[in-house]
């Protein structure tokens, strides 16, 4: 069975399945295996299409036997849709978990985007399709409950967008988020049988946001006076239409504008067609753009921003297309044309005429943006969409005569000239045509005209009839389906897009025990090649070939090893998302106003570095609003803006991963810290912390036991405490600082490794023990006698380079290692975040890759030591940590 | 948990114990501490440790301290030979349930030997700083049973040290 075929089949069934008992939900079901169908035909993806449709079939005869038995007088079996559906399909609900758990973690995206800015209407719109296809997922296995739910939201968002109050709305939509994650984890976890979530309490919390909010829009006209719907799962709400404000309509100007734009909308479209074969007539697209311009003109002054936005958007494609920034594409001419004929309607609706629908405008205007962008425009991103809409008016309908309700399908006449079979110009001879001979009493169609002027041949008018045949709304969106497959565009366009779903999409799930012994080996594998390489024996060797193999081995273990630590890396962009509704949350509780700015969510980082800082993160962003943030009325008082702003940025700094949490707070206090730690012991009694610097001061908070309730009001801890924050931190082989500026506010920085395992480093040597030292530390290396040393003013050695002093410090006396020759050797210039010095070393072995090993934890820590790592010989190296190096070495500079 | 109390009903009822010199004295630990016995493996040194912390070795693939005997029981410093090696031994877990092993270089490796309860006899008041379990008569000399976790503490390593 052909696509087309199935169509036809499909809309016959229409009016029968209004007569069925679940009929809708089966055609739904139905229709949305077509989209999938029609979605796989524009990848190619043949097979797939024969098993579709032959289930579409399936499901289509089922609905014919059912029809003919009720034409037979007969009664229906009672069937339970819902049991079926549920069971017969496990790979269903697997999809609809991902589906679930995917919506709701976009929907929660848009929720937080929504709550910085309520106006964006493009969020809510998506937010509302979201919500929906959930709601139509469900539908198809016959989950009742959350249908409801969703229709519930559904609602809500739509009772939000007219009545222009987004706010009240977030709450209940993130509860909303949170029940479907939570229902999304239990059919993971327990099938489709598990019962869904407790939603009672949801759909009051829905419900109500709705109390205070404007009255529900009217249902549409074309509900020609049913009774009211019977059950959630029909929608009482009606498509909304374009609103025009009424002070308009009193202006004595609007009746001139009305006569004005009709007659330069009636020459658009000839020119725009025009336009299409005729890129490059300037006159022609400048004509065209000052239609749009002058409309968008009045309709400003008449406040009419429907039209101005429309307007707008198509006269600045215009505008780059007139200074060539944008290179002509002929589907510019078809976002023009709707466009205009959307203008058109908006402007006869000024005159009595029915307004547009709302969601047409906003495709247009969303795809002319795409346009703009240089984006591929959106064709067959509108399918599901355009499919689940024809159905949503067939719900409506269902009780009426499907057939006759419909819009005014496309004039044979457009429909003709858009197709390209037939000029403008002649259409509208061919009408003059028409109504002369009306007026002689012959009334012709259109179409039967055209064929006798010889203009279009019967089969391209049938050709281009053919959608319009079986007139019903569901046909005509199918009927864009098969269009639409046959545009090879666009069937591109689909491939692409599902190309990238598919990036995302087709993910395996790995065990990471697995993948962290696997990433483990790897390391192994890159030490042990070292050590065949290294091996004396073969070295004495001479064999080019055998050389060739082995840097061949080389080469592919350096790869496997990039791969294999690029599959542990991931973005902070969840750990970040996380964050984000954690202040919301957080903020609402603490009655402060925050708004967080976040930087570097595609910094890429070891798996493990994520995990183990999402729990210090959320400490220390609580702290920060908790205690670091004033209250509004506190921080107008002292001239700051009422909302504070809590920074959370990462980013890449000297081979180590950096998080900044920033917040422009009160600072820390240096009298009521040493205070603190006084209080609590942690200093000796007597002292009054003057002798401490700023830097130790800040990291008393660190300190077991310094937190506390609240008497210290800038920073304090939680019983999980600022300790557990920094030894986890530590633990990582990272390093946390804190800096402040009283009534400025505070950044924590936390400095992390790249990856816990392996780094990159010098390797150099001190009499007969080898070091190394990550070459990211490392700015450069010369000889002693290349520069000028000096004394400074402690007595220490200081060596000048390109006109810094620098101290020099020997790694020999740092690690009680007899050296060569302390004044030769081979300086290294050394830099970290705060420290820069020289270090002597006897000589610079080489660089390799080493995978950083611990110590053992039954060591002492060892200030300077990051780790061992197993050189090519089987002897271990102690990896240096400079800055402590650096530290450990200024007491014992009078050496 | 389990070899803690291996190790003591070792101690208590006697069982099968590692003998190893450190010249001219002998001593023994539980044969259940111990991992396994290697050669003298090329030490890397580690700064500033205490003095009886020799430094680090590569245990397969696995990074490990060792640990000076002599130094620690306060003996005179004494040369490696061909018979020296190092005994790896585990102690007790961490929290996290992982034992790390710590080498002990010892002098040579003498026997495993099977002493009795009644055999053992308590040291001497205030010898050796509480890290000699009992004292055990050979034919030949006397044999003195460590008790490693007590040494180890005082050398300053042991989980006990560092969570």
């Amino acid at each position: 069975m052909n696509l087309s075929a199935a169509l036809a089949e499909l809309a016959a069934s229409c009016k029968l399945a209004a007569e069925i008992p679940d009929g809708l939900k089966l055609l739904r079901s139905a229709a949305n295996r077509l989209a999938k169908a029609a979605r796989k035909l524009g990848e190619e993806d043949l097979a797939a299409d024969a098993d579709l449709l032959a289930s579409v079939d399936g499901e289509l005869e089922e609905l014919l036997a059912k029809a003919a038995l009720l034409a037979a007088g007969e009664r229906l079996p009672r069937t339970s849709v819902t049991a079926t559906a549920v069971s017969e399909d496990d790979a269903l609900v697997d999809m609809l978990v991902v589906s679930m758990s995917d919506a709701a973690g976009n929907a929660e995206e848009l929720l937080l985007a929504l709550d910085a800015d309520p106006g964006d209407a493009n969020n809510l719109a998506e937010l509302r399709r979201i919500v929906h296809t959930v709601k139509g997922e469900a539908g198809v296995l016959g989950l009742d409950a959350t249908q409801v739910v969703c229709h519930e939201a559904e609602e809500m968002i739509d009772r939000a967008v007219d009545g222009g109050n987004v706010r009240p709305i977030i709450d209940p939509m993130l509860g909303v988020v949170d029940y479907l994650r939570r229902y999304a984890e239990a059919l993971r976890a327990h099938g489709a049988a598990v019962p869904p979530p407790a939603s009672q309490d949801l759909r009051d919390r829905i419900k109500q946001s709705s109390r205070g909010g404007s009255v529900p829009a009217a249902p549409k006209a074309q509900d020609r006076g049913r009774a009211a719907p019977p059950e959630p799962q029909t929608r009482a709400t009606g498509e909304r239409r374009v609103q025009l404000t009424s002070d308009a309509l009193v202006d004595e100007t609007l009746q001139d504008f009305i006569d004005e734009s009709r007659q330069h909308l009636e020459s658009i479209e000839a020119d725009l067609l025009e336009f299409e074969s005729k890129p490059d007539d300037e006159e022609l697209l400048n004509r065209i753009f000052r239609t749009f311009h002058t409309i968008k003109g009045v309709a400003g002054f008449l406040n009419l921003t429907p039209i101005v936005r429309l307007t707008h958007t198509t006269e600045t494609l215009l505008d780059r297309l007139r200074q060539a920034t944008l290179t002509f594409q002929s589907v510019h001419v078809d976002l023009v044309l709707t466009s205009a004929d959307l203008t058109s309607k908006m402007i006869e609706s000024l005159a009595g005429g029915e307004a547009p629908f709302e969601r047409d405008v906003e495709r247009a205007e969303r795809r002319l943006e795409q346009a703009l962008r240089g984006e591929r425009v959106d064709e067959l991103g509108a399918l599901p969409t355009v499919v689940n809409e024809a159905l949503d008016k067939l719900e409506l309908t269902s009780g009426g005569d499907i057939v006759a309700s419909v819009p005014t399908p496309a004039r044979i006449g457009e429909l003709l000239v858009r197709n390209g079979v037939v000029s403008a110009d002649r259409i509208e001879d061919a009408l003059k045509l028409q109504r002369e001979r009306a007026q002689a009493g012959q009334n012709l169609r259109l179409g039967d005209l055209l064929v006798e002027l010889g203009v279009v041949s019967r089969d391209e008018l049938e050709r281009t009839l053919g959608g319009r045949r079986a007139a019903s709304p569901v046909t005509s969106a199918l009927q864009a389906v098969v269009d639409v497959e046959e545009a090879a565009e666009v069937a591109e366009a689909v491939t692409k897009a599902n190309r990238r779903k598919a990036q995302v999409d087709a993910t395996i799930k790995v065990s990471t025990l697995r993948l962290d012994a696997l990433v483990d080996m790897v390391g192994e594998l890159v030490i042990a090649q070292q050590m065949v390489l290294q091996d004396p024996a073969l070295r004495s060797v001479k064999s080019t070939t055998l050389a060739r193999n082995l840097s061949q081995v080389n080469k592919i273990t350096r790869d496997l090893q990039e791969a294999s630590m690029s599959l542990r890396m991931v973005t902070f962009r969840s750990t970040f998302q996380k964050v984000s509704r954690l202040v919301r949350d957080v903020a609402q509780k603490a009655g402060k106003k925050v708004e967080l700015v976040v930087g570097g969510a595609d910094t890429e980082v070891d798996r493990n570095v994520v995990e183990r800082i999402s729990d210090p993160l959320v400490h220390l962003i609580r702290n920060a609003i908790d205690h670091g943030l004033e209250p509004p009325d506190r921080r107008l008082e002292v001239g700051k803006p009422e909302v504070g702003q809590v920074d959370l940025r990462a980013y890449h700094a000297s081979g180590a991963i950096v998080v900044e949490v920033r917040d422009d707070g009160r600072g820390l206090d240096r009298t009521k810290i040493v205070a603190k730690a006084l209080e609590k012991g942690l200093l000796p009694t007597g002292t009054n912390g003057d002798e401490l610097t700023e830097e130790e001061v800040f990291n008393l908070i660190f300190e077991p036991g310094f937190s506390t309730a609240a008497a210290v009001t800038d920073i304090s801890g939680r019983g999980v405490g600022m300790d557990v924050v920094r030894k986890n931190i530590e633990a990582m082989r990272g390093r946390i600082e804190i800096q402040s500026k009283p009534g400025r506010g505070t950044t924590f920085l936390l400095r992390l490794p790249l990856t816990l395992a392996i780094i990159d480093g010098m390797v150099v040597r001190v009499g007969t023990q080898r070091f190394v030292i990550p070459t990211l530390a490392i700015e450069e290396s010369f000889q002693p006698s290349a520069r000028k040393a000096h004394w400074g003013a402690d007595g220490g050695p200081l060596v000048d380079v390109r006109g810094t002093l620098l101290p020099i410090r020997h790694l020999s006396r740092l690690v009680d290692e007899p050296s060569d020759d302390e004044m030769g050797g081979v300086m290294v210039l050394m830099s970290t975040g705060s420290t820069r010095f020289c270090l002597q070393v006897d000589e610079i072995v080489g660089q390799q890759q080493v995978v950083i090993k611990n110590l053992g934890s039954n060591l002492p820590k060892m200030q300077g030591v990051a780790g061992g790592a197993i050189m090519g010989d089987g002897r271990v190296a102690l990896i240096l940590d400079v800055e402590g190096l650096a530290k450990g070495s200024q007491t014992s500079v009078s050496y | 948990m389990n070899q803690e109390l291996a190790r003591r009903g070792a101690t208590e009822q006697g069982g099968k114990y590692l003998v190893f010199a450190l010249e001219p004295n002998q001593y023994a630990v539980p044969i259940q501490s111990v991992r396994e016995i290697i050669a003298m493996h090329d030490i890397t040194p580690l700064p500033r440790m205490p003095h009886c912390v020799r430094g680090v070795i590569n245990l397969r693939g696995r990074i490990i301290p060792v640990a000076d005997l002599r130094r620690s029981l306060g003996m005179s410093e004494r040369d490696a030979t061909n018979v020296s090696c190092i005994i790896v031994t585990e102690t007790e877990a961490d929290e996290d349930g992982t034992v790390t092993p710590i080498g002990c270089i010892v002098d040579s490796v003498c026997e495993v030997r099977e002493i009795g309860r009644d055999t053992i006899q308590s040291p001497p008041q205030g010898s050796e700083g509480g890290y000699v379990d009992g004292l055990v008569r050979t034919d030949e000399t006397v044999v003195a049973l460590l008790q490693l976790e007590t040494l180890f503490a005082s050398m300053g390593i042991g989980s006990q040290n560092f969570g």
